[in-house]
């Protein structure tokens, strides 16, 4: 029952961040301060894995990333097929960046600059370790009165492009249909199952 | 009628050894006991399993909560696990985790993790490898979306050239040493007190020759047939099973005889303690079955509890089964084995002193 309570507050929280932002430093501070939270708490994996997943979901668009990750094979694909690829890709990418967090025990995050330019900002910040610190770079764009991820680069790796060439490895041996076969088997069913 | 007399005779008779009585359930207890010890360790947990981390990151972190559920994780330098593994053997496998491992792992960049093996601990080794494999899905299943093979293990014996080896391995040189054992104890105890049986014991007793040679020549013929019998046994594993040898025929034929040598001395104090062939046997029998199940003759020495694998120290069967394996297993040569080899020959020694001062002739039931 507490459990359900944290997992419940978080959840609201996380849906609750944008309203809270001025700026891409801050909303990027308040969504990783929150996934802190998160990752700290004594919630089982799964548990958190769905609170992160919540809470990301008002912080990344994953829409652009997956149209930018199928880059040119997005035009190979039907609206239908688009649709139902970018709703695979939202759990891909949890499964890429979301799911990484939690390697941190007790991530510290460090926010170094932010910069804006053309409607667009970028925010860097770095994961702090005992022994060393991950730089990841957000690039966001503006959303009304929020600021949406549309770029997240780890170590210089930019993460869209990553699974975007692991698409094209992908797609130059098998069809539209395999690969979202391949998907559905992989990130379409339950998510614990997936996350096993 | 009669043969209710005959009966009632022998169960007098028997009645009257109340040693050998006693030792029809006290020794299979002590036996049954002691192996159902053997068998008693905490299963995988057990199992020292050094970690050098270079890496200090969120990845080897991860990796080592997953080892830690199964494994006896210790942290170290790259020297001190080198040296429990390879030099005291104390532990089947050290693992390796790069500097920047995390890095690459959180960029999706593949590594090689190395795991330094000592093979001829294979049982402990093929768990660490099932363990590892669930570690590596584990950590994977918070990485990667299309489960790229991001850790790579480079597998690496720092104590011979193969890596890998069979139960075979085990069994045979194990199984060979009970065997010898069997033979010398029931062989030395039966001798000894058969001389009483036939009268020769009190013609040895008052001859002109001291104890130590009279003991010391039966027990030269004993080492030559008992050596004979290990390594004949040993070469039937070789051209049968394809047992490795090692690499020093010299250095196996001098183990063999410093192994046969303790066990054929220990033998003697056997004979000292049992007075009857009734005796003999289930002594016998516990003595050996305990000596080969804490010495890993009949399972890998590191099944066993730790307190009593400090307690096996002190048994022969120890010293003999890993000179054995460091000579098939771990391709050590004579100056690696030596100083085993001086340990078995001083356990000898001293057997054959403490079973020259126990041993009196005249002292069974038949004399």
């Amino acid at each position: 029952m507490k459990r359900r309570l944290w997992l419940v507050l978080i959840v609201w929280l996380g849906l609750a961040a944008p309203a809270w932002a001025s700026d891409p430093l801050e909303q990027t501070r308040a969504t990783l301060e929150r996934a802190g939270t998160i990752i700290a708490s004594e919630q089982t994996h799964n548990q958190k894995l769905a609170a992160l997943s919540a809470l990301f979901r008002n912080f990344l668009d994953t829409d652009s990333m997956g149209r930018a990750a199928l880059g040119q094979h997005w035009a190979s694909f039907t609206p239908p097929q688009q649709k139902e690829f970018l709703g695979l890709f939202r759990e891909m990418l949890d499964r890429t960046y979301v799911q990484k967090l939690l390697l941190f025990d007790k991530p510290d995050f460090a926010y170094v600059a932010e910069t804006r330019q053309d409607g667009q900002a970028r925010v860097d910040t770095k994961i702090v370790t005992p022994r060393d610190a991950f730089v990841v770079v957000y690039r966001l764009r503006s959303d009304g009165d929020r600021w949406l991820a549309t770029k997240i680069t780890v170590e210089d790796v930019n993460l869209t492009d990553n699974l975007g060439s692991q698409l094209d490895r992908l797609l130059s041996r098998m069809s539209v249909d395999d690969l979202l076969d391949l998907m559905r088997t992989k990130y379409g069913g339950d998510r614990s199952e997936a996350a096993r | 009628m009669k043969t209710l007399a005959v009966m009632l005779k022998d169960l007098r008779l028997v009645a009257r050894d109340r040693s050998a009585l006693a030792s029809l359930l006290a020794v299979p207890i002590v036996v049954i006991a002691v192996v159902a010890q053997t068998q008693s360790g905490r299963g995988s947990k057990s199992i020292v399993f050094p970690v050098v981390n270079e890496d200090q990151g969120p990845v080897a972190t991860a990796l080592i909560r997953a080892f830690r559920e199964h494994l006896d994780v210790r942290e170290m330098t790259l020297p001190a696990a080198q040296r429990l593994v390879a030099v005291e053997n104390n532990a089947p496998a050290a693992l390796i985790l790069p500097a920047q491992l995390s890095k690459r792992y959180l960029t999706s960049r593949p590594s090689t993790i190395e795991l330094l093996t000592d093979p001829a601990q294979w049982k402990e080794l093929q768990a660490i490898k099932v363990i590892m494999l669930l570690a590596d899905r584990e950590t994977a299943s918070l990485g990667d979306p299309f489960r790229q093979e991001l850790l790579t293990i480079h597998e690496r014996s720092i104590t011979g050239d193969r890596l890998s080896f069979s139960s075979l391995e085990q069994n045979i040189p194990g199984f060979s040493l009970m065997f010898v054992m069997l033979t010398l104890v029931f062989g030395v105890s039966l001798s000894l007190r058969e001389e009483e049986v036939w009268g020769t014991a009190s013609r040895l007793k008052v001859a002109p020759l001291p104890a130590v040679v009279v003991l010391g020549g039966k027990l030269l013929a004993r080492l030559i047939i008992s050596t004979a019998q290990l390594l004949v046994l040993l070469l039937f594993g070789h051209f049968v099973y394809g047992l490795a040898l090692g690499r020093s025929p010299l250095a196996l034929v001098l183990a063999a005889g410093a192994i046969v040598f303790s066990m054929a001395c220990f033998s003697l104090i056997i004979a000292a303690f049992v007075r009857t062939r009734e005796q003999i046997i289930p002594v016998g029998l516990a003595v050996v079955f305990v000596l080969a199940a804490m010495g890993g003759l009949f399972w890998p020495f590191y099944d066993l509890p730790k307190w009593m694998q400090t307690v096996a120290n002190g048994a022969m069967t120890t010293w003999s089964m890993s000179t054995i394996q460091d000579l098939i297993l771990r391709d050590a040569g004579l100056a690696q084995v030596a100083p085993k080899l001086l340990i078995l020959f001083a356990y000898g020694l001293v057997c054959f002193a403490l079973g020259l001062i126990l041993f009196r002739y005249g002292e069974g039931r038949y004399s």
